[in-house]
């Protein structure tokens, strides 16, 4: 099975555990950013064209950058 | 102020009087003047914070923003407690994911996205897959007139 397939699926058995309340919300949050993880590792070593980079950086400015605020708001 | 408390929550800020200057890599480098790389009519920074401001004004808006596909702003002119990196970063991420989605459902590319909210608009469009534009207007504002106000931005750039 490659990587993006097998990641697929544990999102897709996150999502359903959670719609069938398996998962708090907390859990769910915590599961989603494991996949992140593994997902951002994964595409480091992807040759992802520049076009793509380009339309992919907002997104990761706004989750990154809110994030980071919301941190701050924690006092960490 | 945080962008998305600005544009779902609270009334309407101060402006400043002059625009505010965008920090780009030309204005960094003392390049002020400079042609846009791969520009069109639209030729310096300058110029465009000239046309934001005009717009807004004549227009009754709140503000405007000019960036690259990648969310950092070229030339903006907003209220003093906006931050035109947060605006025009989350302009150009609702954009990305708008035009991956409606692609994907066979309605191709966005020509633009308009945002209601509590207090106000937000309308971002896409130019010469360059630029994204983004207009923040008030509640009272029309929504024919901020879509002009952007189609004359478009053209002039």
């Amino acid at each position: 099975m490659r990587r993006s397939e097998a990641m697929m699926e544990r999102l897709k058995a996150l999502n359903e555990k959670r719609k069938n309340g398996e998962l708090s919300a907390r859990e769910y949050y915590k599961g989603l950013m494991d996949l992140l993880m593994e997902l951002a590792n994964s595409l480091q070593e992807e040759n992802i064209s520049e076009e793509d980079v380009k339309k992919q950086i907002p997104l990761l400015k706004v989750f990154i950058t809110e994030q980071i605020k919301k941190m701050a708001g924690r006092g960490n | 102020m945080d962008f998305f408390k600005k544009i779902f929550g609270t009334p309407e800020p101060e402006r400043k009087e002059e625009p505010q200057p965008a920090e780009t890599l030309e204005t960094a480098q003392g390049e002020e003047d400079k042609p846009e790389e791969g520009g069109g009519t639209m030729a310096t920074v300058k110029e465009m914070e000239k046309l934001l401001a005009q717009v807004v004004k004549d227009n009754g808006l709140e503000g405007a923003v000019i960036a690259d596909v990648e969310g950092l702003p070229i030339a903006s002119y907003l209220p003093a407690d906006l931050d035109e990196d947060e605006i025009a970063a989350a302009s150009a991420a609702i954009l990305a994911i708008s035009d991956s989605k409606l692609s994907e459902s066979g309605k191709g590319n966005v020509a633009q996205v308009s945002i209601e909210a509590e207090n106000g608009y937000l309308v971002v469009k896409p130019i010469k897959e360059e630029y994204v534009v983004s207009v923040l207007a008030p509640k009272d504002a029309k929504l024919g007139i901020i879509l002009s106000a952007v189609r004359s931005i478009e053209k002039k750039i």
